[in-house]
């Protein structure tokens, strides 16, 4: 029970500073919003292949976007040595873990939310025409993006060009959370579900289910001094 | 719980689920390519879609255009077989009775609309001759 | 094992042996292995790119097991032999997909194609460069090493995918064929003297780690017993 409570008070804490200092959200949304509209401008030409383009391009922008929130949630506990006094506190390195991935899975919700809202009003591509499907893809991707950044943010907490590191760092093991999130995207916008969409599902779910362990072994090391 | 104990558990866990992943990728509907066969049992209705066929090229079947930039022959499975119309660059090498893999459309027609030609090699490397 | 152990890498009849085996068997998999009947000479490439593969995996599981033994036991040591391991087996990765792709070009006609063998091969060069990049870009040391281990850790799991592609997926990359005795003699040697070659320079780049770290060390310790050198001394 004392571990949700301090579960609680670690994603709370950031939260609230968030909402008063609101320094990540309003770049990570503005980037968010510039990408999609140009991405969706440029597929203004494009007839064949639509869907299969929208897919990539609502994961890349969500992608790129995310990596800056997720950078700054770490980065942002540099001021006053807070990174300091988080690993004093007495929980475990795989709480701050779980933490830091519930206050990152939030902000990149949010972020798909309104990607996902510019993509179907620009791009004019029913992604919302079987919304329990494509919220059910969403949440998955966001699961298995945030997994992978938040595990490696840990690392960059100081350092200058971490955000570009991090974004480096991260494409190789997100890339498969990409590419299955964008091809199960795909089938939602085709209006193909069946067993090759649940197939993409169930490799999100594995691919989650891996880096969320990762995440919760591997995080001690990453940020222990 | 010590950190070799997080590690030997979360080893296990991250085993099991690749395993599993492993598993579910080789049964049937997440493949690199279909047989001829496979995709004609579907329902002409939903061929309609983008795919990779593998066959052999049928013999006496083969037309390659004179510029190399189209070429059309029959693609044959087990059991059937799908005439093929392929535009786009061919691989210089396409020769009958060969085994291709063939990217593109099925169309309701009955004829699969090709735009990229993969030869593949021989499952068994003979010395030539020469 | 210790830097003085690793002093025959260094003789040069053994580079001298390694490198004549190697041109040896190159020699072998250029005139005297038979030409392939329906690939022609370019089917030659084979001896080369099975060889480098081969090493490529071998590197990362050599790089894995000493991330992992650095983990355990936090000493420097195993991080050296996981950089030397990183340098070679990336250098090898990534000439398996150059060559691959060169052969693929001829063979099947496309320079690249996503066959779940060639996917998963990419992402295994895409971690090692990743791991290296690690290395370069984090001063402390022991941070460095524990990071680049983690991820070295994690990236095992691409290994046994990369290996099993073939038989678990289907695709167009093939699985072990069938060849003439002669050309499977030549890619033995070839595969003995790739391994041999590549071996030396892992064993060479890893006594050049050992020499840099032994360097470091002396230079502290004429530090500590020297604090404040002769300006004459210094400037030299």
């Amino acid at each position: 029970m004392l571990m949700v409570t301090q579960f609680y008070w670690m994603v709370r804490k950031d939260l609230v500073s968030e909402y008063r200092a609101r320094q990540v959200w309003p770049a990570m949304l503005m980037l968010g919003t510039l990408v999609s509209f140009l991405f969706s401008a440029q597929l203004d030409g494009v007839v064949e292949g639509r869907s299969r383009i929208v897919g990539m391009l609502v994961w890349l922008a969500i992608y790129f976007a995310g990596i800056l929130a997720m950078h700054r949630t770490f980065a942002m506990e540099q001021e006053d040595d807070c990174w300091d006094a988080l690993r004093l506190y007495p929980v475990t390195a795989s709480w701050i873990y779980l933490a830091k991935f519930t206050v990152n899975f939030l902000t990149l919700a949010t972020l798909q939310v309104v990607v996902l809202g510019l993509f179907v009003v620009f791009s004019n591509v029913p992604l919302l025409d079987h919304p329990l499907r494509m919220l059910t893809v969403a949440l998955l991707g966001n699961v298995g993006l945030t997994s992978v950044g938040t595990l490696l943010g840990g690392v960059w907490t100081e350092n200058r060009q971490g955000s570009t590191m991090l974004a480096f760092l991260t494409l190789p093991l997100a890339a498969p959370v990409l590419l299955a999130a964008s091809e199960a995207t795909r089938l939602v916008i085709d209006q193909e579900g069946g067993p090759l969409w649940w197939r993409w599902l169930s490799f999100l779910v594995v691919f989650s289910i891996v880096f969320v362990t990762a995440g919760i072994v591997l995080f001690e090391l990453l940020i222990e001094d | 719980m010590t950190t070799t104990h997080k590690l030997c558990l979360g080893g296990i866990v991250i085993t099991m689920a690749t395993t599993c992943l492993a598993y579910m990728g080789a049964s049937s509907s997440w493949q690199f390519y279909m047989t001829v066969d496979e995709f004609l049992n579907q329902a002409p209705t939903s061929r309609d879609y983008r795919v990779r066929l593998s066959g052999k090229v049928g013999h006496d079947s083969l037309r390659i255009a004179t510029d190399r930039t189209s070429a059309s022959f029959t693609l044959v499975g087990a059991k059937s077989h799908l005439r093929v119309e392929c535009r786009g660059p061919l691989p210089d090498n396409l020769t009958e009775g060969l085994d291709v893999v063939v990217e593109g459309h099925g169309k309701n027609s009955g004829l699969f609309q090709g735009d990229k030609v993969l030869t593949r090699c021989a499952s068994k490397y003979d010395a030539s001759n020469l | 094992m210790q830097r003085s152990d690793l002093k025959i890498v260094s003789a040069r009849w053994l580079t001298w042996l390694v490198t004549g085996l190697l041109v040896a068997a190159l020699g072998m998999a250029m005139r005297v292995a038979p030409m392939e009947q329906s690939m022609g000479q370019v089917q030659r490439i084979l001896y080369i790119h099975v060889s480098v593969a081969w090493l490529g995996l071998m590197g990362f599981a050599v790089m894995g097991v000493c991330a992992m033994l650095y983990l355990l036991h936090r000493n420097m040591a195993w991080n050296r032999w996981s950089q030397a391991a990183n340098e070679v087996g990336w250098l090898c990765s990534s000439l398996t997909l150059f060559t691959g792709s060169i052969w693929a070009h001829a063979a099947w006609g496309t320079w690249w194609t996503w066959d779940p063998r060639l996917t998963t091969s990419l992402l295994l060069w895409a971690l090692y460069s990743s791991c290296l990049i690690l290395r370069g870009s984090i001063q402390e040391s022991h941070r460095s090493a524990r990071i680049t281990s983690s991820l070295a850790l994690l990236g095992l799991i691409d290994l046994p995918l990369v290996i099993m592609a073939t038989r678990w997926f289907r695709g167009i990359h093939p699985t072990s064929p069938e060849m003439e005795p002669v050309m499977h003699f030549t890619l033995l040697l070839n595969v003995i003297g790739f391994t041999l070659f590549f071996s030396l320079l892992f064993l060479r780049r890893l006594r050049q780690l050992q020499t840099d770290n032994l360097l470091r060390k002396l230079e502290l310790e004429a530090l500590v017993n020297h604090p404040y050198p002769p300006l004459s001394a210094a400037g030299g």
